[in-house]
C-alpha cells in the first residue's frame, strides 16, 4: 500500500490556480459576445509594428521586434491575430520584464495558442467569431494549470450538445466548465481523472454555464459538512452527466449529509 | 438440470438476482466512506467528557437505480466531578447512540423515487447520576420515507410522505408529508413548501401540525454558501386550542484556503403572538485539514482510496442545555 502525502508546494500551486480561476469563472460567464470579440479594449487596431514604434517604453524592446513579428506570422497561420501577442507585450513591458525573458514568454504563449487552435480545428470547433478572445481565455487556463489532454477531452464532450449549433457557445461552455473545475481543484485538490470527469460532466449537463460557478459553493458546503471531495466530485459528475439540474444535485448531496 | 422435490426453483430468484446485478453494477461507481474521530468535549451541563464516533457508508450506482446504506455510532464518557481540585473518574457516565439507514433512489428520468428506512438507538442520558442512567431504558426511534421528486429543467416539485416513531415516556408516532418546490433564481435556489403532520403521543394525545414555509440557498460562485428558511407552524392540540410558532433556521458554510472549513448554524423557535423565544440553538465548527493521503491502487483499474486527517473544533450553545465545546482528531477514507 502506497500512501503519498500531498506536498506544501501543491497547496501553493492550488492557491495560485484559484487566484486565477475563481475570478475567471465570473469573467467567462459575464462576457457578452461583443465584449468577447475584443478582449483587450481597442486591441483590434494594435499591431506588433505599431506597438514597437509607439511609446518610448516599447522601443526598449526593439531587439526582439523581428522575432516577435515572426511569432505573430506563425500565429496568423493558426487563424489567430497578432493582437494576442501585443497584449502580452503590453503586460510584459509594464512589468519591466527584460527583453529576452519577454521573448521567451511570448514563444510559450504562441505555442499554447497554436495548440489551442489546433485542438479546436481538429474538432471543427474553431469559432468564426471571437476566436482571439476565446483563445486568450483558454491560454489563461493553460497558464493556471490546465493540461492539453484535459482540454481535448472536454472539447470532445461538446459532441453531446445537440442544442448548440455553432462552435462559439460550445467553446464558451467548455472554458467555463474548465475554469470551474480549476477553481474547485484549487480549494479541494482532486485527482486529474476526477477533474476530467467533472469537466466533461458539466459540459454535457443541463446546467446553464452561467451557473457552473455555483458548483464551487456546493463543494464548499458539502465539504464543510464532512463529505470527502472525491466523493462530492463523483456524485456531482454522476448526476450532472445523468441530466440533473443544480436543484437535483443539491438535493442529492443534502440527503447524503446526515443532520443530527 | 433436475430439481429435488420440495427444493425451491432457483430460476426466478436467479433472474431477479441478475437483473439487480445489472441495475446496480452497470456504471461501476460505488462509494465506500469510513471515518473515525475522538477527542475531549466539555459542556456546561455535564462537564468534561471524551467522545468517540465512527461512521461507514457505501453506495452502489447502476444505470437506473442507486442504493446506499450508512451506519454511525458515537459514545461519550463523562467525567462528572472533573472540576478543579477534585478527582476525576472515567466511569461516572456514559452516553451512546447508533444510527443506521438504507436508501434506494432512481438515477435518471424526471421522477426520482426514494425509499428511505432508518433506525436509531440512544442509551440513557446521564443527566443527574450514574444510578439514574442505569435505571433508565434506551430510546429507540425508527422511520421510513418516500420521495417523489419531479425534476424539470427550470424547477423541481417534491412530495415526501414519512412515518416515524420514537419510544419512551415522551414517545410519539408521526405521520407526515411535505410538499415542496425548488427553482433557481440567479444564484439562489428558492424553496417554498408546506409540511403537514399528524402526531400521536404515547400518552394518547393527538395533534395536527401544518407548517407553510419558504427557504433559500445561495451559491454565489466562490467557496461560500448560505441557507435559511422560515415559516409558520400552527399546531392543533387535543383540547381544541391552537399554538403558533415561527421557526427560523440559517446556516453557512465556507472554505478558507485549502485547509480550513467553517460551518455555522442558528435555529430559533419563536412562540406567537408573544414573540417569546422558546428554543434557540447556535453551533459552529472550524475544521482544519492536517493532511491528505493520495490514491492507493490507482492506475490499474482497481479500487482506489484517498483519505484525510482533520482537526474539527466545535462550539455550540443551547437555550436549555447551555454550551458545549470540543476538539478532536478525525481520520476519513473514501
Amino acid at each position: 500500500m502506497i500512501i503519498t502525502r500531498s506536498r506544501p508546494a501543491q497547496h501553493a500551486s492550488a492557491f495560485l490556480t484559484g487566484f486565477i480561476a475563481i475570478p475567471l469563472i465570473g469573467f467567462l460567464c459575464l462576457a457578452t459576445p461583443a465584449q468577447a470579440q475584443n478582449p483587450a479594449t481597442g486591441m483590434a487596431k494594435k499591431t506588433i509594428s505599431a506597438w514597437f514604434s509607439g511609446m518610448e517604453e516599447s522601443r526598449k524592446y526593439g531587439s526582439i521586434k523581428n522575432e516577435v513579428e515572426l511569432l505573430a506570422l506563425n500565429l496568423g497561420f493558426s487563424g489567430l491575430g497578432e493582437p494576442l501577442l501585443v497584449d502580452r507585450l503590453v503586460e510584459g513591458s509594464k512589468k519591466r520584464i527584460p527583453a529576452d525573458k519577454l521573448l521567451a514568454a511570448l514563444k510559450d504563449e504562441t505555442r499554447r495558442l497554436q495548440t489551442i487552435a489546433r485542438l479546436l480545428n481538429e474538432r471543427g470547433l474553431f469559432p468564426v467569431e471571437n476566436a482571439d478572445g476565446l483563445a486568450a481565455e483558454a491560454s489563461l487556463l493553460f497558464r493556471a494549470g490546465l493540461e492539453e489532454g484535459e482540454f481535448a477531452a472536454t472539447l470532445d464532450a461538446t459532441a453531446e450538445l445537440a442544442d448548440l449549433k455553432t462552435p462559439l457557445p460550445k467553446v464558451q461552455r467548455v472554458l467555463t466548465a474548465l475554469s470551474t473545475a480549476l477553481a474547485i481543484n484549487a480549494r479541494f485538490p482532486l485527482e486529474a481523472e476526477d477533474r476530467r470527469t467533472l469537466t466533461t460532466a458539466l459540459v454535457s449537463s443541463r446546467i446553464p454555464r452561467e451557473r457552473f460557478g455555483s458548483m464551487v459553493s456546493l463543494f464548499a458546503r458539502a465539504k464543510a459538512s464532512g463529505m470527502a471531495q472525491s466523493r462530492i466530485c463523483s456524485l456531482v459528475s454522476e448526476y450532472a452527466s445523468s441530466g440533473a439540474t443544480l436543484e437535483r444535485i443539491e438535493r442529492e448531496l443534502e440527503r447524503r449529509i446526515r443532520t443530527p | 438440470m433436475t430439481y429435488t422435490q420440495g427444493a425451491a426453483n432457483p430460476r426466478p430468484a436467479y433472474t431477479i438476482f441478475l437483473i439487480l446485478v445489472s441495475l446496480f453494477t452497470a456504471s461501476g461507481l460505488s462509494g465506500l466512506e469510513i471515518s473515525a474521530a475522538a477527542g475531549p468535549i466539555w459542556s456546561s451541563e455535564s462537564g468534561p467528557a471524551l467522545e468517540a464516533r465512527a461512521a461507514v457508508g457505501d453506495e452502489f450506482f447502476g444505470k437506473v437505480f442507486s442504493a446506499r446504506y450508512a451506519g454511525e455510532g458515537s459514545a461519550l464518557w463523562y467525567f462528572e466531578d472533573a472540576t478543579p481540585g477534585t478527582t476525576t473518574t472515567a466511569s461516572d457516565g456514559f452516553f451512546g447512540d447508533a444510527f443506521a439507514s438504507a436508501e434506494l433512489s432512481a438515477l435518471t428520468g424526471p421522477v426520482s423515487n426514494l425509499l428511505k428506512l432508518y433506525g436509531n438507538i440512544e442509551s440513557p442520558y446521564p443527566t443527574s447520576s450514574v444510578q439514574a442512567a442505569i435505571d433508565s431504558v434506551p430510546l429507540y426511534s425508527a422511520g421510513s420515507g418516500l420521495a417523489f421528486v419531479f425534476n424539470s429543467f427550470d424547477f423541481s416539485v417534491s412530495f415526501e410522505p414519512r412515518l416515524s416513531w420514537q419510544s419512551g415516556e415522551n414517545g410519539w408516532t408521526e405521520l407526515g408529508a411535505e410538499l415542496g418546490a425548488s427553482f433557481l433564481a440567479v444564484e439562489f435556489l428558492i424553496k417554498p413548501g408546506v409540511d403537514l403532520a399528524w402526531m400521536k403521543g404515547e400518552d394518547g394525545s393527538e395533534s395536527l401540525r401544518v407548517r407553510p414555509g419558504l427557504g433559500f440557498s445561495w451559491y454565489p460562485g466562490f467557496p461560500f454558501s448560505v441557507s435559511a428558511d422560515s415559516g409558520l407552524t400552527r399546531t392543533w392540540l387535543p383540547d381544541g386550542t391552537t399554538s403558533d410558532e415561527l421557526p427560523f433556521r440559517t446556516s453557512f458554510y465556507a472554505a478558507l484556503g485549502t485547509s480550513i472549513l467553517v460551518k455555522a448554524a442558528v435555529e430559533l423557535g419563536i412562540a406567537l403572538p408573544d414573540a417569546e423565544v422558546v428554543s434557540a440553538i447556535g453551533s459552529t465548527e472550524v475544521s482544519f485539514t492536517l493532511g491528505r493521503f493520495g490514491r492507493v491502487g490507482a492506475g490499474d483499474g482497481e479500487s482506489t482510496w484517498s483519505g484525510e486527517l482533520r482537526l474539527p473544533c466545535h462550539f455550540s450553545w443551547d437555550l436549555d442545555d447551555g454550551w458545549s465545546a470540543g476538539v478532536g482528531l478525525e481520520v476519513a477514507f473514501d
